[in-house]
């Protein structure tokens, strides 16, 4: 097992953590934990478990064993409290008919207004879509945007509702090198008032940007730590299958060289 | 919402003024004083009753359509697709061929109601399970509706010893309002009042579920509990427009389609402009199946498609960007 319990823990509850957690892997003798106000990453393979266990944190994937625990309490039974503390942005959504953009963002602000928005919940909504330069996106129909596109207003969704706490399903997949870039600082900005956790393929992007990382193998957390530290060129290595060197200024980069 | 409204105050008007057994003119010699004792009578007790039943029952056809494309986040998840047309005509068969006639009146709503209800909670288990596509729903639909037809003709097969039974059914099965009378109205009416009461309240939750369940679920809403109300509802409005005119499928799934196009996605909107909507369709047509080869009645699933089957397509034809 590769462990690295480097996790700064200084003082106080961690905010989510993990004990004896068990999704079909192997059990875990040390909890895990994600400190407060941090952005942290989970990387692994296509099937590593990597959404599997966002689903479970956000208490809709229920076939696990151990405890969940948020500031050292199980989330609420209560749906309207848990929509307070966790927002979850999946990494596809379907919707059978076509809304305006801004009425999907405003939909995400349901637990704040329960159904009768107001001037404020549409300005908020606004901020957001500026803050990822999508203001142009407002008034269209989310049939005519791009999945790029897309994935920004369900990102923006996700934020629009103003948890402390915020998992997200690689945000960036479909974005172009700008707007990943500018996703990545939103929410790393973000992430000075709030928890969150992101699942993602870019560890140039994870390298850069987040606190923490959880390397996910075969539905196990087989390593964390802060991101640095924990993503050593062996240990990706192992978990990638391929040759990946760590650039001192670049971060990690894959080496294609053997493949040819 | 405004031009809605103002159409279905129209086909209101029309379908009053214009009727088997009256001159059009009665509102100008009603007006002036001139009551014709005859034609009051025919206004009075057949005319309005069946307008009224009409008007409840094209609102309750369409809010039902809404929920069940809602609930089923599927737009053409319509109650008569679904099979739950079917069982409420198979709840009705079952109690006019089984209980003595004293009890029919109440009977059929309340077991059409019970049959609707229970078909659309059992297409919502099978469908939980593991079905999810379009393609899927609609075969479950297929083999629900085919299967409870079957029965309903098993019925029709026990009951030919008692040709007054088979004759009452098929009377039934035929559908149409010309027999609609005040306390079937009344039904209706209530149970689309009793529907608006729960719809109205919980249409933002219903815009959530669009979103799709989990990511509603993470926005706080319980998901048992909307399909809970939604398959009384469904239940409670095709068990009422069954039992008193049978079957009627199409404005269940188009008045939807064609509210989407007019008044957005957003439920709250598309709940009220649907009932609109399908309320002067409802009267429109059958103000024509009544008229236009009266004395004679045209049946009115004839009308009902003929008229709207064409008009939605054009739509579909001409709306580009726009909603649905």
């Amino acid at each position: 097992m590769l462990e690295n319990n480097d996790a700064p823990t200084i003082g106080k509850a961690p905010m989510i953590e993990l004990e004896s957690f068990l999704l079909n892997g192997s059990v875990h003798d040390s909890p895990l934990n994600l400190s407060a106000k941090n952005l942290s990453c989970i990387l692994g393979l296509n099937g590593a478990g990597k959404s599997t266990l966002l689903r479970a944190i956000a208490g809709i994937h229920n076939d696990y064993k151990g405890r969940i625990l948020f500031e050292g309490h199980p989330l609420e039974e209560s749906h309207r409290k848990r929509a307070r503390k966790l927002a979850w942005c999946p990494d596809k959504m379907e919707i059978p008919s076509s809304f305006r953009v801004m009425d999907i963002l405003i939909l995400g602000r349901y637990p704040i207004h329960e159904g009768y928005p107001s001037k404020s919940d549409h300005l908020a909504c606004l901020k957001l879509l500026a803050d990822l330069d999508s203001e142009n996106l407002a008034d269209k129909l989310i049939t005519e945007i791009s999945a790029g596109e897309w994935q920004k207003v369900m990102v923006a969704r996700t934020l629009a509702q103003e948890t402390p706490f915020i998992l997200l399903d690689e945000p960036t997949a479909h974005l172009d090198l700008k707007a990943a870039q500018k996703m990545m600082s939103v929410l790393k900005k973000a992430s000075e008032s709030k928890t969150i956790l992101v699942a993602m393929h870019d560890i140039r992007m994870a390298w850069h940007f987040s606190d923490q990382v959880w390397l996910m193998n075969q539905l196990s957390i087989v390593a964390h730590g802060p991101a640095k530290k924990t993503m050593t060129e062996s240990l990706l290595e192992q978990l990638y299958g391929t040759k990946i060197e760590i650039h001192p200024k670049l971060g990690p980069l894959a080496s294609y060289e053997s493949i040819y | 919402m405004k031009k809605s409204l103002a159409f279905l105050g129209i086909s209101l008007f029309l379908s009053i003024l214009f009727g088997y057994g009256s001159d059009p003119s009665w509102l100008w010699d009603a007006i002036q004083g001139e009551i014709n004792e005859n034609v009051s009578e025919i206004i009075l007790s057949i005319r309005l009753p069946r307008i009224a039943c009409v008007l409840f029952s094209g609102m309750a056809l369409s809010a039902a359509g809404v929920v069940s494309q809602g609930i089923f986040r599927n737009t053409l998840a319509s109650p008569s697709l679904l099979g739950v047309d079917s069982a409420a005509v198979l709840g009705g068969s079952i109690v006019i061929s089984f209980l003595p006639t004293l009890f029919l009146p109440l009977g059929i709503p309340m077991a059409a109601s019970l049959g609707a209800s229970l078909v659309t909670g059992l297409v919502i288990l099978i469908q939980r399970r593991k079905f999810r596509s379009t393609g899927d729903l609609l075969l479950i639909g297929f083999a629900l509706t085919t299967m409870l037809g079957g029965l309903t003709s098993l019925i029709l097969n026990l009951t030919s010893s008692v040709p007054m039974k088979t004759q009452m059914i098929l009377q039934w099965l035929m559908g149409g309002f010309s027999n609609g009378s005040w306390p079937q109205a009344f039904y209706i009416g209530g149970a689309v009042l009793f529907s608006c009461l729960i719809l109205f309240p919980i249409s933002s939750k219903l815009d959530a579920l669009t979103l799709g369940n989990e990511v509603a679920q993470t926005l706080g809403i319980d998901i048992n509990r909307i399909r809970t109300f939604a398959v009384l509802i469904c239940g409670l409005l095709i068990g009422a427009v069954t039992s008193a005119a049978g079957a009627i499928p199409f404005v269940g799934l188009v008045i939807p389609h064609i509210s989407r196009i007019i008044h957005g996605p957003m439920h709250r909107p598309l709940l009220l402009g649907s009932m609109m909507n399908g309320a002067t369709f409802l009267l429109l047509t059958d103000l024509l199946a009544r008229t236009i080869i009266g004395p004679e009645e045209l049946q009115m699933g004839v009308v009902t498609t003929l008229i709207g089957s064409p008009f939605f397509l054009w739509l579909l034809f001409k709306r580009k960007q726009t909603y649905a």
